[in-house]
């Protein structure tokens, strides 16, 4: 028998594992010290996405990022101004007096998801167009009723709301844009047609924020003056929001701002709207939408870039447009909410899927990128602030730019500064700048 | 985000699907890659 070779091996070897968790996790169950590297083929290994990459970050690149260049500046550099409260159809470009603005992008009558029927249904009953909402989806069926896509004129309404031509909205000014850009009053929480109700009350609520809380606020602000809305928003979120699903600190602020003001409102409904906004914890959020939607419209103007300007779901129909894309928007299947809490009783069997515009917020560094300074959000994510800040990491890494504080700003962090939150949204470059 | 597969994480509320009855929940929605990497192919097409 032929001696068999001797091999030395090593006696200990230092390991770094690309890729496949598994052989990472192996080692390290047997208590060997490893180094995990998260990598996983670009573009999911598709070879014409992979071809796409290689020559968006290759001989592409300087040119796109030239182009992002200017969308991050002009993120960073608009300063969106709540300058009042206007009728819909009086001030929203293209919108007519037969139309519905609906959140997300295009879709037919029947595509909607329930709840966005139901929202429109009690739209056109509030705008006097159907004595109830049974008769109202007939009218919407019978093709009387125009519904657009908000994102396309200016505006932009959170979860499932829509509205109609006598709607009041915030009209917000990027006065170095020139664009202004709007968005509904909040309704407020529970029988509430934003969220997917066309009950009695629902309809009723539209009514009262028409007639009562839009002619109270208009006249609060134009005693105001024009709110600097990220100026106030910079000082809520070190105290804790991430503006989009956790908004109380801003809205206090913003409110007591307004108080002296709602104080010396003339309107006979002022009490009675004053006790409504104090119990609205949400109310800033369509005013910081109305916001982020003046920064993203002029930031869409510029070609070349791969930076999202729009994202936005109508409960059927996710979709996207870039920067300098035109109205092109790119779509796919909304899916459901993934990481979710929900109230005793319910679940994501009985869920909709994702909807609303909100996302514009993500689309300025608010909302998911905030997590970090958000104790709430965190609770939703594991409930540890490391978890919270392991999202924002996330983010982070396809962001395609920093916000920058300003010096017009009061507070000492910018809303666009703070945590490492970006929300410039790149396709093609991962790289942080 | 498309090199990475890494898609925006949304922050936001859950409504019933069917009932009619309003928020049923709240948390973090991860979009879909699709639409971002349809952008970035066209977008390739724009500039190429």
């Amino acid at each position: 028998m032929s001696q068999t070779p001797v091999v030395e091996l090593p006696a200990a070897v230092d390991v770094v594992n690309i890729g496949l968790p598994l052989f990472e996790s192996a080692l390290r169950d047997q208590g060997r010290p490893v180094i995990g590297v998260d990598w996983r083929i670009p573009g999911g290994g598709d070879a014409s996405t992979v071809a796409a990459l290689a020559r968006l970050l290759g001989p592409q690149a300087a040119r796109i990022d030239q182009a992002n260049a200017e969308v991050i500046r002009r993120l960073n550099e608009g300063v969106p101004l709540l300058v009042g409260i206007d009728r819909a159809g009086g001030v929203i470009p293209g919108m007519g007096e037969r139309d519905i603005l609906h959140c997300g992008p295009s879709i037919a009558w029947d595509q909607m998801p329930d709840p966005l029927q139901r929202s429109v249904r009690a739209a056109v009953v509030a705008e006097g167009w159907a004595p109830d909402v049974a008769a109202a989806g007939r009218l919407v069926e019978s093709g009387e009723v125009q519904l657009k896509p908000a994102n396309e004129h200016r505006t932009v309404v959170p979860m499932a709301t829509s509205i109609g031509p006598s709607a009041p909205v915030y009209v917000v000014q990027n006065e170095l844009g020139g664009v202004t850009a709007y968005s509904s009053i909040n309704q407020g929480s529970g029988a509430v047609q934003w969220f997917g109700v066309d009950s009695d009350d629902a309809i009723a609520r539209i009514v009262f924020v028409r007639d009562k809380v839009g002619p109270v606020l208009a006249e609060a602000l134009a005693s105001h003056g024009p709110f600097d809305t990220f100026a106030l928003a910079a000082q809520g979120v070190p105290m804790g929001d991430d503006v989009h699903m956790r908004v109380q600190a801003t809205t206090n602020l913003f409110l007591r701002d307004l108080l002296p003001y709602l104080v010396r409102a003339t309107h006979p409904a002022a009490a009675e709207v004053a006790t409504f906004l104090s119990g609205n914890h949400l109310m800033f959020l369509n005013v910081a939408m109305a916001s982020a939607k003046s920064l993203v419209e002029w930031a869409g103007e510029v070609p070349d870039s791969s930076i999202v300007t729009t994202m936005a779901r109508n409960g059927t129909t996710y979709g996207v447009r870039l920067a300098g894309g035109g109205d092109d928007w790119f779509l796919a299947p909304s899916p459901p909410i993934q990481d979710a809490l929900y109230y005793p009783g319910f679940g994501p069997e009985t869920s909709a899927p994702d909807i609303g515009d909100s996302a514009v917020l993500e689309l300025v560094g608010l909302g998911g990128p905030a997590a970090a300074n958000s104790p709430a959000v965190a609770g939703f994510l594991g409930g540890r602030m490391s978890d919270a800040i392991a999202a924002t990491r996330s983010m982070q890494r396809i962001c395609a730019g920093r916000a920058r504080g300003s010096g017009c700003r009061s507070s000492t962090t910018s809303v666009r500064r703070s945590a490492w939150t970006c929300g410039r949204w790149s396709s093609s470059a991962s790289r942080p700048r | 985000m498309v090199e990475l597969g890494v898609t925006p994480a949304v922050n936001t509320g859950i409504i019933h699907a069917t009932a009619g009855t309003g928020q049923v929940g709240a948390g973090v929605a991860w979009a879909p890659i699709e639409p971002f990497t349809e952008a970035l192919l066209d977008l390739d097409r724009r500039l190429t």
